[in-house]
C-alpha cells in the first residue's frame, strides 16, 4: 500500500497525467482508500481549475505598430552610434595629422554604414517579395475569416475574434451617435471609429520620433483609409543616381559660442536637424572644441557647406558621396506597390456590405498606413547629408 | 490547439530560414503566431497590462536581434518562449532589487485604450465583479510565488505546456519541473485557501 506522503507528492503529476500506468494504478487504489489524498486531490484540482479560468487579454490594438516603430528606430540609432564611435576613435588623434588615418576610417564607416544600411532596409524591402495586389484582392474577396489569417496581409485581421468585432460595433454606434457622422460614407464612418479606437500611442511615438530627428508622417482621422493621405506621402519616383554627401570639416574659429549658434541657425534655416553636440575640453577645464553632427537635406548641402565653410578657417575637410540609389529605389519601389494595394483594398472595402470584411479591410489599410510611414522615414534619411562639423579655437 | 502546434511545427523550419534570411513577412508572421500567447504569458508574471506590453515588445525585439544564433536545436517556439521567459525574470529580478510592488495595482492606469481593451473580461456578465475578484485573488496568489514556481505553473497551468516541453523551455530537467510544479500548487493552493469563499463561488459555475 502507497503512503500517503509519496501519494501526494505524485498528485500533481498524477493530474497532468505524466505518471507511468503502473504508478497511475497505485495511486487509483490508494486515492479509493484515503480520503485525506482524494481530498488533496480535488483541492488542487480546483486550484488548477482557477488558473485555467483566468481569462486570455487581448494585446493592445497598437502593439504592432509601436514594436515595428521601435525595430526601426532601434536599427537607426545603431547604424548613428556605430558613425558616432568610429568618429570619436578619429577625434582622438590630433586634427593635423588626421588626414591619412581618415581616409581609411572613412572607408571603414561606408563599408559597416553600408553592411547595417543592407540589415536594416532588408526587412522592410522584402515586404515587397509579398502577394501581387491582384491575388491579396482574390483572397479579401474569397476569404473567411480563416483564409484571411492564412494571408500574411491579413494575419492582423484573421486573429481578431468575434468579440472584437461585436466591441468595434459597439464603439461604432456610439461614435456615429456623437459624431453625427456622415450616413452617405456608410462603410466609410468605420474608419474614424477604429482611428478612435488605438489613438493613444501616437502622440507619444511622435515624439519619440521627432527627437530623433526623423519626420513622421501625419495622418489624421478623416485620412484614415483615404488613398489621398497614402499617396500623398509617397514621394515621387525619380530615376539617375542618388548620392548621399558625408562630410567632415574642421573649422578654427574665434568664438566657439557665436560660431556653434550660427551652425543652429544656419541647418534651421535650410530644414535640417542637429543630431549630436560633443565638449571638448582641454588640460584645465579650458573648452577647446565641439564637434556638431548636422543633417541637411541632400538638394541643400552645397549651400550649406559654403556657409559653414565661411564660419571660419578650414583645416580640414574629408568628403565623400555614398550611392544610395539601390536603398532609395527599394523604398520607393516598395511605397508604389503599396499605394497600389491600398488602392485595391479601398475599392473592395467601398464595395463590401460585409461589416466585418471592412474592419479587417481597415486593419490592414490601417497596417498599411504604418509602414509608409516607417518608409517615410528611411526615404528621408536615405535623402540627408551627413555633416560632422568641428569647430576649434583659433589659436593663431 | 494541438492540431494547430502540430501545424507550427510542420511549417516552422521554413520560418525560421525565411526569418534568417530577414524576410519581414516571415516575422510578421512570427508575431501574429505568438504575439498573443507570449503577451498573456508576460501578463501572467507580472501582473501588470503595461509592463507585458513592455516585455512582449522586448522579446519580438530580441528575437529579431538574435534570430541568427538560433541553431534549430530546439523547436522554434521554445526557443521564442525561452526568451520571453528570460525577458520576464530579468524584469523580474530588476524589480526584486528595487523592491516595486506592483502586486494589487490596477491594471492599465496610464491610457484608456488600455483599460478598454482590458475591460472585456470573459465570464458571466452578472458577476463580473465577483468574477474579476477571484481573477484578481489568483493573479496575486500567482505573483506571490518565486519566480521558477511561478513560470512552471504559468506554463503548465494556464499555456498549457507539458512537463518535457517546460523544462526544454526552462533548460533544466523533468525532475526539477516536476518539483517546482508541486511546489507552486501547494503555495497557491495554500494561498488562496484563506480566500474559501470565491474557491466555492467557482466550483458552483
Amino acid at each position: 500500500m502507497m503512503e500517503c506522503k509519496v501519494a501526494q507528492e505524485l498528485l500533481n503529476a498524477y493530474i497532468d497525467g505524466e505518471l507511468a500506468e503502473a504508478e497511475r494504478d497505485q495511486l487509483d487504489d490508494h486515492l479509493r482508500s484515503c480520503p485525506q489524498c482524494a481530498d488533496e486531490l480535488a483541492e488542487l484540482q480546483a486550484v488548477i481549475a482557477l488558473c485555467r479560468n483566468l481569462p486570455e487579454v487581448e494585446p493592445p490594438a497598437f502593439f504592432r505598430e509601436q514594436l515595428y516603430r521601435r525595430l526601426t528606430t532601434e536599427l537607426e540609432q545603431e547604424r548613428k552610434s556605430l558613425w558616432q564611435s568610429v568618429l570619436t576613435w578619429a577625434r582622438r588623434r590630433t586634427y593635423r595629422s588626421v588626414t591619412a588615418a581618415l581616409a581609411s576610417v572613412l572607408i571603414l564607416i561606408f563599408s559597416v554604414n553600408g553592411i547595417v544600411a543592407l540589415q536594416y532596409n532588408n526587412p522592410l524591402f522584402s515586404l515587397a517579395g509579398r502577394g501581387q495586389p491582384e491575388s491579396e484582392a482574390d483572397e479579401v474577396g474569397g476569404g473567411a475569416p480563416a483564409d484571411a489569417a492564412k494571408s500574411g496581409v491579413l494575419t492582423f485581421s484573421g486573429e481578431k475574434t468575434p468579440n472584437d468585432a461585436a466591441a468595434l460595433t459597439a464603439d461604432q454606434i456610439e461614435t456615429d451617435q456623437t459624431s453625427n457622422a456622415d450616413v452617405d460614407g456608410g462603410a466609410g464612418d468605420m474608419s474614424i471609429t477604429e482611428f478612435n479606437r488605438a489613438p493613444a500611442v501616437q502622440p507619444e511615438d511622435a515624439a519619440t520620433a521627432q527627437s530623433d530627428n526623423l519626420p513622421v508622417t501625419e495622418v489624421p482621422p478623416e485620412g484614415r483609409s483615404s488613398l489621398g493621405m497614402l499617396k500623398a506621402a509617397a514621394p515621387t519616383v525619380t530615376r539617375g543616381t542618388r548620392m548621399a554627401h558625408q562630410v567632415r570639416l574642421v573649422l578654427a574659429v574665434d568664438d566657439l559660442e557665436a560660431s556653434h549658434n550660427r551652425v543652429r541657425e544656419i541647418t534651421e534655416a535650410n530644414t535640417g536637424t542637429v543630431a549630436n553636440i560633443t565638449y571638448r575640453y582641454g588640460e584645465g577645464h579650458q573648452e577647446e572644441g565641439r564637434q556638431i553632427s548636422l543633417q541637411v537635406p541632400e538638394t541643400l548641402f552645397a549651400p550649406v557647406l559654403m556657409e559653414l565653410e565661411g564660419l571660419g578657417l578650414v583645416t580640414s575637410k574629408e568628403m565623400s558621396e555614398v550611392n544610395v540609389t539601390v536603398q532609395a529605389m527599394a523604398v520607393e519601389n516598395r511605397l508604389s506597390n503599396i499605394n497600389r494595394q491600398a488602392e485595391t483594398l479601398t475599392d473592395l472595402r467601398n464595395n463590401s456590405q460585409d461589416e466585418l470584411r471592412v474592419v479587417q479591410i481597415d486593419n490592414e489599410l490601417n497596417f498599411i498606413e504604418n509602414e509608409v510611414s516607417i518608409l517615410q522615414i528611411t526615404a528621408d534619411s536615405l535623402s540627408n547629408a551627413q555633416i560632422e562639423l568641428v569647430l576649434v579655437l583659433n589659436t593663431e | 490547439m494541438r492540431e494547430v502546434e502540430c501545424a507550427v511545427a510542420a511549417s516552422e523550419e521554413g520560418l525560421v530560414g525565411r526569418l534568417k534570411a530577414g524576410s519581414f513577412e516571415a516575422y510578421e508572421e512570427v508575431v501574429g503566431l505568438y504575439e498573443k500567447k507570449i503577451f498573456n504569458l508576460a501578463y501572467r508574471m507580472v501582473g501588470n497590462y503595461e509592463d507585458a506590453n513592455d516585455l512582449t515588445q522586448e522579446v519580438f525585439v530580441r528575437l529579431y536581434h538574435s534570430i541568427q544564433s538560433f541553431r534549430g536545436d530546439a523547436r522554434f517556439s521554445t526557443w521564442l518562449y525561452r526568451i520571453a521567459n528570460n525577458v520576464c525574470v530579468d524584469e523580474l529580478r530588476r524589480r526584486y532589487r528595487r523592491k516595486v510592488e506592483y502586486l494589487d495595482e490596477p491594471i492599465g492606469t496610464k491610457d484608456g485604450s488600455v483599460r478598454r481593451e482590458i475591460a472585456d473580461w470573459a465570464g458571466n456578465p452578472e458577476n463580473v465583479l465577483e468574477t474579476h475578484e477571484l481573477q484578481a485573488c489568483v493573479q496575486a496568489g500567482i505573483n506571490s510565488l518565486p519566480e521558477e514556481q511561478r513560470t512552471a505553473v504559468i506554463l503548465r497551468d494556464i499555456q498549457g505546456f507539458s512537463y518535457e516541453e517546460i523544462a526544454k523551455i526552462l533548460n533544466c530537467s523533468l525532475g526539477t519541473v516536476k518539483s517546482r510544479i508541486n511546489r507552486g500548487r501547494q503555495s497557491l493552493k495554500e494561498r488562496l485557501a484563506g480566500q474559501r469563499e470565491l474557491f466555492d463561488t467557482d466550483e458552483r459555475q
